[in-house]
C-alpha cells in the first residue's frame, strides 16, 4: 500500500503544543550543537553544564544575561515597531552605531555639562542619532517605493566604516596605538548601576520603553492607524490614513529605539567608541522580533532567553570550545524554532491511499 | 512523463489501453474534503460521459469550487476516488490530472500576466515560446475560432480575451474534460450565448464539459445533464430536460429559502446626494472612465449594470470619494458616506486585525472610543458585540482575526461598519458576489432598507437580475461610459443585455 | 592614465565574484524565493573550496567542493522556506549566521596558510597587448573571461528555454504555473540549490584566487551587496553583472587612491561603493519602475497549493 506524506494547514494549534514546540526545539538544537561538539572532541555536558552556570545557573551570570539582554530587547524592539508599519528595519545595527557615535560626539565636546546632565544629553543624542539614520532609510521608500531592506541594510556598512573613519582618526585614542577605540569618556558619561546589583539602569530603561512601545502602538488611536497602515494599506487609502508619513515617523521611532541601545552601550559597557559595540545587536533584533511573533512584550521575554543563550556561548569560550561552536549553535536553536514554528502552522499525514497504490501498481507514477 | 507536445497536441493523450467508448470518461466516487471543522464536500459522486455537457450548480458555498479543485488535482480529497476511462487518477497532483486529460478554466483563469499569449498557452508543455509556437499558437486559435494575438502580452487583454485564452490553453494540449468555473460571470448575455455555441460544437466533437453556474436560466439553456450540490452534498443527478426553474431553484437552496423580492421605492428620489459631471479617471495610461454623468438621489436605488471590468471599480471608488477624477467634477452632498468595496479583503478590512478592530475602523478616532493617548478597547469590543449581534456576524469572539471568516462573514462585517452610521449615500460595488444565499438576502434587504430611511444607494453590479430587481432607474456602463439609462418601469432585460456588450443603438 | 587602468582592471577582478553571487541570487529570485543568506554561503565555499585547495593541491577540486558546500547551506534556506514556508527573510538571515559560524569552526587552524596552486591571470596572446584596453579586459583569470558568458548563458536560459519559462511563471505566478503542469517546488528547490552553488563559487575566488588565503569573515560584507546589485540590475542576468563591475571598480578605486597616495581616511574611501550603490538605486529607481521591470510577483511567498 502506497502512503502519502504531506503538510496540511492546522487550524490552531494546542496551547500545550503552544508551549512544547519551542521547548522541543530549543532541545533539538541544543541536541544537535552537543553531535557539532561531541564531532569536535569536546565534552557536550561540560560544556552545556558551563552554559547554564555562565547564564542563568549563577548570580554572576545572570547579571551577565541581564547586561546583554538590554541592546537585544531595544534592537527587537525597533524591528518590532517598524513592523507594525508594515516595514522589515534590517539596519538596527546601524542605528545603534549612529546612536553611539552621536552620544560619544556630546561625551567628547560638550565635557563642561555638570553631573547628570552630560548623561542625559548623551542619550538624547543617541535617540535622536538613530532616528535620524533611520528616517534617512524611510524616505526613499516613501517617495519612490524603494525596498527598505537594501536601504537599511546598506546604511549599516556606511555607518560602520563611519564609525571605523573616528575611531581611527580625529576621535581614536592616541595612546591605543592602532587598537579601535575612541578617547575616553568622562567618569559623568556613564549610567548607574540598579542599587545592589551590577547591572546599569540601561536595562530599566529598555524595559520602559518596551512598555511606551506597546502603549503606543496598542493602546492609542494613532498606533491604531499604524496597524491599519501597516496591515493593509489599500484599507489605510481608503480611510484616508497618510501611509507615507505614518512610515516616516515609525521609522524614526524604530531607529530612536536602536540609537538609544548604542548610547546604553555606549555609557552602561564600553565607555568608549568602539569597534564591536555591536555584536551583531541588529540583525539578532530582526530573529527576537520574529521569534516573539512581532509582540512587543513578548521581545521583553524573547531578548532575555536570547542573551542567556548568547552569555551562555561565552562561558564556553573560557572552557575551551571554540567560539564559532557557540555561533553554530545559536544559529541551529532559531532554524529548529523556525521549524517548530511550522510545526504548529502544518500537521504532517501520512495517509494510506488506494487510489495511488493502484494508480504505483499501474505504473503510471 | 512528457506532456502532449506540439505535435499530437491535438491528438487524444495516449493511456496504453485503449479507451473504453461504452464507460463513462470521468467518474468521481465518494469525494469528502473538509476545511478544519467545516465539511466542503461530502460523499461527493460526479460521471461525466464524452460528449456530454454537464451543469455543476448550487449556491456560493455549495462545493463547487472544492469539488473541481479535487478533479484537477489542486487539493486532496480526505476520501474518495477520481477514475479517467476506469483508471485511476494519481490525487493532488495538477500535472497527473493534466496527462488524464482534465482541464479548468479558473474563475480567476490563472494565467501570467507578463508573459505573452503564446507563452501561457504553452507553460507546461514541452514547448517554450518563441516564433514556432507563435505560429502554432495562432493556428490553434484560428480553428477555434478565437481572436488571440499571440504575441501580445497577457496583461493587456481584455476579461472575454483571458477566458478565451484560458479555453485556447486546454484545446492546445487535446484535453478533452474541460470544467469551467463560472464562466458567464464575466461576458455579456450575447458573449454568454456565444460560449455557450462553442461549448455546444466541443461537445460535438467528443469532449466532455463540465460548467459550474449558480444561474438557473444557463442550466436550461445549454446542459445535458445536471448535478446539484447543496452544503457539500450531491441533491440531483439527472438530465436537465423536465426540471424547471422552479424545482431546480429548491433543490439548490432547499425548501422555503427560496428569496423574497423586494418592494420598489416608496416615495420619489429625493435632493441629489452624488453628481459626477463628466469624470474622467486614468489606470495604467488607460482611461477607466470617460466622461461619466450620473446622479444619485435620496430614496433611490441607482443601479449600474455592465460586464466586469468596463469600469466599474473606477466608478466605485470615485463616487465613493476615495480617486480623485482626472477632469470632470464630483458633486457630494452627503454628510456620511459608506462604501463597500468589492474586493472586501484588500480594500476595506485588514485581515490580520481582529473583528472587534476592523468594525472600529471609523470610529476609533472618536470621543467615544479613545482619548488621543488611549484607546478604549472595552468600548470598540461591546460596540462590536452589538454590531455582531446586529449583522449576524459568524464569529464567535470579538477578537478573532478578520482573515478567518468566510465571504459572507467579511462582508456583514463590512456592512456593519458602513452601516452601521445612518450614511446618506451607500456606494456598493458587487455587494453579493461569492455571498451565500442567506447573506445576499440580508445585502439586498439592508440596502432596500436604508433607501427606504432616506439614503441614495449607488449599486454596481454584474449580476444584471440583482440590478433590475432592486433598482429604481438602471445605467448601463460599457466602456468607461454610461452608454442607457432606463426609469423604473421601462427595465428591458434582453435590451439591457445587448448595450451592456456595447451592441443596440446610441 | 595609468590610474584609470589599474582602476578598471582591478575593478574587474573585484566585480567577478559579486556577480557570480548575484547572478545565483538572481536565479533563486527569479523562482521566486529571498535567500538573505548569501553572506553565509559565500563563507561556507570560501572555507571549504580553500581547505580541499590546500589538501588536494586541485583548484578543481577546491571549487567543485566550495560549489556543494554553498549548495548544501542553500538546500537548508530551501527545505524551510519552500517545505515548511518559513519565513524568507528571518531564514536567510539565521543562515548568514550559521554559515558564519559554521565556516569559522571549519577554518580554524587554516588561517595563515596559502595555497600551492595559483590561478594566476592569463593574459590573451594579442588581445592584451592592445593599449590601454588590452591591460583592462584581457589580462584576467579564467572566472573573469567566463563570467560574461555565464550572465549571456543565464539570459538564454531564462528567455529561451523551456525551463526558463517555467521558472519565471513560477516566480510571477505559483499558482498559474502549478495548475499548468509546472513542478513548481522542484522548480523552487532547485533554482535556491543553485543559487548557493553560485554563492559558494564565489566564496572560494575570495579564498583561493583573490586573497590566497582564509580569515574569518573574510567576504566581509560582500554578500549583502549580491543582494543589492540583484535589485540593482532589475533581475536581468546583463544589467546584474554590469553593475557588479560597476562596484568593483568602485571599490578598486579605495586601493588604487591609497596607492597613489590620496590623503583620505580608507574607512571613507570604503564607504564609497555603499554610498555609490545607494545613490544610483535612488537616483534610478521609481515608483512604477519594479512594474516594467522583472521584480517577479511572488518574490518572498511561500506558495501552498491548498491555500484558500
Amino acid at each position: 500500500m502506497a502512503i502519502s506524506l504531506r503538510l496540511e494547514r492546522r487550524m490552531g494549534a494546542s496551547l500545550a503544543m503552544r508551549i512544547a514546540v519551542p521547548i522541543l526545539a530549543v532541545a533539538g538544537g541544543l541536541a544537535t550543537g552537543a553531535f557539532v561538539m561531541a564531532l569536535g572532541g569536546h565534552d557536550p555536558v561540560e560544556a552545556y553544564n558551563d552554559m547554564w552556570q555562565g547564564s542563568l545557573g549563577s548570580a554572576e551570570g545572570l547579571q551577565s544575561t541581564l547586561i546583554k539582554a538590554t541592546p537585544l530587547m531595544l534592537t527587537g524592539l525597533a524591528v518590532a515597531t517598524a513592523l507594525r508599519v508594515g516595514l522589515w528595519n534590517i539596519g538596527g545595527e546601524g542605528q545603534l552605531i549612529v546612536g553611539a557615535i552621536a552620544a560619544t560626539g556630546v561625551g567628547l565636546y560638550a565635557k563642561a555639562l555638570p553631573g547628570p546632565a552630560l548623561l542625559i544629553a548623551m542619550i538624547l543624542a543617541g535617540i535622536a542619532g538613530g532616528a535620524m539614520w533611520a528616517a534617512i532609510a524611510a524616505i526613499p521608500r516613501v517617495l519612490i517605493g524603494l525596498n527598505e531592506i537594501i536601504v537599511t541594510l546598506f546604511m549599516n556598512y556606511i555607518a560602520i566604516l563611519f564609525m571605523d573613519n573616528l575611531i581611527f582618526g580625529p576621535w581614536g585614542d592616541p595612546k591605543a596605538f592602532g587598537f579601535a577605540y575612541s578617547r575616553a569618556l568622562p567618569d559623568n558619561a556613564t549610567l548607574p548601576l540598579i542599587p545592589g546589583t551590577g547591572v546599569h539602569i540601561g536595562l530599566v530603561l529598555a524595559v520602559l520603553v518596551a512598555v511606551g512601545a506597546w502603549w503606543l502602538m496598542e493602546r492609542t488611536p494613532w498606533g491604531f492607524s499604524v496597524r491599519v497602515s501597516g496591515g493593509n494599506p489599500r484599507t489605510a487609502e481608503y480611510l484616508g490614513l497618510r501611509i507615507g508619513r505614518r512610515m516616516v515617523i515609525v521609522l524614526a521611532i524604530s531607529g530612536a529605539i536602536a540609537g538609544l541601545a548604542g548610547a546604553i552601550e555606549l555609557t552602561g559597557v564600553t565607555n568608549r567608541l568602539q569597534e564591536g559595540i555591536s555584536v551583531n545587536y541588529g540583525y539578532t533584533g530582526v530573529l527576537i522580533a520574529f521569534l516573539a511573533r512581532g509582540r512587543l512584550l513578548g521581545v521583553v521575554v524573547a531578548a532575555f532567553l536570547f542573551a542567556a543563550l548568547v552569555v551562555g556561548s561565552y562561558a564556553l569560550q573560557t572552557t575551551g570550545v571554540a567560539q564559532p561552536i557557540a555561533t553554530i549553535i545559536q544559529a541551529l536553536i532559531i532554524v529548529f524554532l523556525l521549524a517548530g514554528d511550522a510545526a504548529l502552522a502544518f500537521r504532517l499525514r501520512f495517509m494510506p491511499n488506494p487510489a495511488m497504490a493502484e494508480a504505483v501498481a499501474g505504473g503510471r507514477l | 512523463m512528457v506532456l502532449t507536445n506540439q505535435a499530437s497536441a491535438g491528438a487524444a493523450p495516449d493511456y496504453g489501453t485503449a479507451p473504453d467508448s461504452s464507460g463513462p470518461l470521468l467518474e468521481a466516487r465518494g469525494i469528502t474534503k473538509s476545511f478544519g471543522d467545516r465539511l466542503a464536500n461530502d460523499h461527493v459522486d460526479l460521471t461525466v460521459h464524452a460528449g456530454e455537457i454537464r451543469a455543476l450548480l448550487g449556491e456560493n458555498g455549495a462545493g463547487k469550487t472544492t469539488l473541481i479543485s479535487i478533479l484537477c488535482g489542486q487539493y486532496r480529497p480526505d476520501a474518495g476516488h477520481v477514475a479517467v476511462r476506469g483508471h485511476p487518477l494519481a490525487p493532488g497532483s495538477p500535472r497527473a490530472a493534466l496527462q488524464a486529460g482534465i482541464g479548468v478554466v479558473h474563475q480567476d483563469f490563472r494565467l501570467v500576466p507578463r508573459f505573452t499569449v503564446t507563452e501561457n498557452v504553452v507553460l507546461g508543455t514541452s514547448a517554450r515560446g518563441g516564433g514556432k509556437a507563435d505560429h502554432d499558437v495562432a493556428e490553434r486559435a484560428r480553428a477555434a475560432g478565437l481572436q488571440l494575438d499571440p504575441r501580445a502580452p497577457t496583461w493587456t487583454l481584455s476579461v472575454g480575451e483571458l477566458q478565451q485564452l484560458a479555453i485556447l490553453k486546454l484545446l492546445y494540449r487535446g484535453l478533452d474534460i474541460l470544467i469551467l468555473d463560472e464562466p458567464t460571470a464575466v461576458l455579456s448575455p450575447p458573449q454568454s450565448a456565444e460560449l455557450f455555441k462553442s461549448m455546444r460544437r466541443l461537445a460535438a466533437s467528443g469532449k466532455s464539459i463540465i460548467f459550474i453556474t449558480h444561474r438557473l436560466r444557463e442550466v436550461t439553456e445549454v446542459a445535458d445533464e445536471v448535478t446539484i450540490l447543496r452544503e457539500g452534498r450531491v441533491v440531483a443527478d439527472r438530465p436537465v430536460r423536465g426540471l424547471d426553474h422552479h424545482q431546480m431553484g429548491v433543490l439548490m437552496v432547499g425548501e422555503g429559502k427560496t428569496g423574497s423580492s423586494l418592494e420598489g421605492s416608496a416615495g420619489g428620489a429625493g435632493e441629489s446626494m452624488l453628481g459626477l459631471h463628466s469624470v474622467v479617471v486614468e489606470g495604467r495610461g488607460v482611461k477607466a472612465l470617460d466622461g461619466v454623468n450620473l446622479e444619485v438621489r435620496r430614496t433611490e436605488i441607482v443601479g449600474v449594470a455592465g460586464i466586469s471590468g468596463n469600469g466599474q471599480t473606477a466608478l466605485a471608488e470615485v463616487a465613493a470619494g476615495i480617486v480623485r477624477p482626472v477632469s470632470g467634477q464630483r458633486t457630494c452632498s452627503a454628510r456620511a458616506v459608506a462604501y463597500i468595496p468589492e474586493d472586501r479583503l484588500n480594500r476595506g478590512l485588514v485581515g490580520t486585525m481582529s473583528v472587534s478592530d476592523n468594525l472600529a475602523f471609523r470610529r476609533y478616532g472618536n470621543r467615544s472610543m479613545s482619548h488621543p493617548l488611549w484607546l478604549w478597547t472595552d468600548r470598540m469590543r461591546a460596540l462590536a458585540r452589538q454590531l455582531i449581534a446586529a449583522f449576524n456576524i459568524p464569529t464567535k469572539r470579538p477578537g478573532s482575526a478578520v482573515a478567518e471568516m468566510s465571504g459572507g462573514g467579511l462582508q456583514r462585517v463590512l456592512l456593519a461598519r458602513e452601516l452601521s452610521e445612518e450614511p446618506d449615500l451607500i456606494v456598493a460595488a458587487q455587494p453579493t458576489r461569492g455571498l451565500d444565499v442567506a447573506s445576499a438576502a440580508m445585502v439586498r434587504a439592508q440596502l432596500a432598507r436604508h433607501r427606504d430611511r432616506g439614503a441614495g444607494v449607488l449599486l454596481i453590479s454584474e449580476d444584471l437580475d440583482e440590478v433590475l430587481d432592486l433598482s429604481d432607474r438602471v445605467v448601463v456602463i460599457f466602456k468607461g461610459a454610461i452608454v442607457a439609462e432606463y426609469a423604473n418601469g421601462a427595465f428591458n432585460r434582453a435590451e439591457i443585455g445587448l448595450r451592456m456588450g456595447g451592441e443596440g443603438a446610441a | 592614465m595609468n590610474f584609470w587602468v589599474n582602476s578598471l582592471s582591478a575593478g574587474i577582478e573585484l566585480g567577478t565574484p559579486l556577480a557570480y553571487a548575484a547572478l545565483g541570487e538572481l536565479i533563486a529570485e527569479r523562482a521566486g524565493v529571498m535567500n538573505l543568506g548569501v553572506e553565509g554561503m559565500m563563507l561556507m565555499g570560501a572555507v571549504v573550496g580553500f581547505i580541499v585547495t590546500l589538501g588536494t593541491h586541485s583548484a578543481v577540486a577546491g571549487f567543485a567542493a566550495a560549489i556543494a558546500a554553498g549548495a548544501a547551506l542553500a538546500s537548508l534556506h530551501a527545505l524551510m522556506t519552500i517545505g515548511l514556508r518559513v519565513n524568507q527573510i528571518v531564514m536567510g538571515l539565521t543562515l548568514t549566521i550559521l554559515g558564519g559560524g559554521l565556516s569559522a569552526y571549519i577554518g580554524t587552524g587554516s588561517s595563515g596558510r596559502r595555497p600551492e596552486v595559483n590561478i594566476s591571470a592569463i593574459p590573451i596572446p594579442g588581445l592584451s597587448s592592445i593599449p590601454v584596453l588590452g591591460k583592462v579586459l584581457f589580462t584576467h583569470d579564467v572566472f573573469a573571461y567566463a563570467v560574461p558568458f555565464i550572465a549571456l548563458a543565464i539570459w538564454l536560459l531564462l528567455y529561451r528555454s523551456k525551463f526558463g519559462l517555467w521558472l519565471r511563471a513560477t516566480g510571477e505566478q505559483p499558482g498559474a504555473a502549478d495548475a499548468s503542469g509546472v513542478p513548481v517546488f522542484l522548480i523552487r528547490y532547485l533554482a535556491v540549490i543553485a543559487g548557493g552553488g553560485f554563492a559558494g563559487l564565489a566564496g572560494a575566488y575570495f579564498s583561493v584566487v583573490y586573497t590566497r588565503g582564509w580569515a574569518e569573515g573574510m567576504t566581509n560584507g560582500r554578500g549583502w551587496i549580491a543582494i543589492a546589485l540583484v535589485i540593482f540590475g532589475s533581475w536581468n542576468p546583463i544589467v546584474v553583472l554590469i553593475g557588479a563591475l560597476l562596484f568593483g571598480f568602485v571599490d578598486g578605486l579605495n586601493f588604487q587612491f591609497q596607492s597613489i597616495g590620496v590623503p583620505v581616511s580608507t574607512h571613507l574611501l570604503a564607504m564609497m561603493p555603499y554610498v555609490f550603490t545607494l545613490v544610483v538605486l535612488v537616483a534610478t529607481w521609481t515608483r512604477t519602475r519594479h512594474r516594467h521591470v522583472g521584480m517577479p510577483e511572488a518574490l518572498g511567498l511561500p506558495y501552498e497549493r491548498e491555500a484558500r
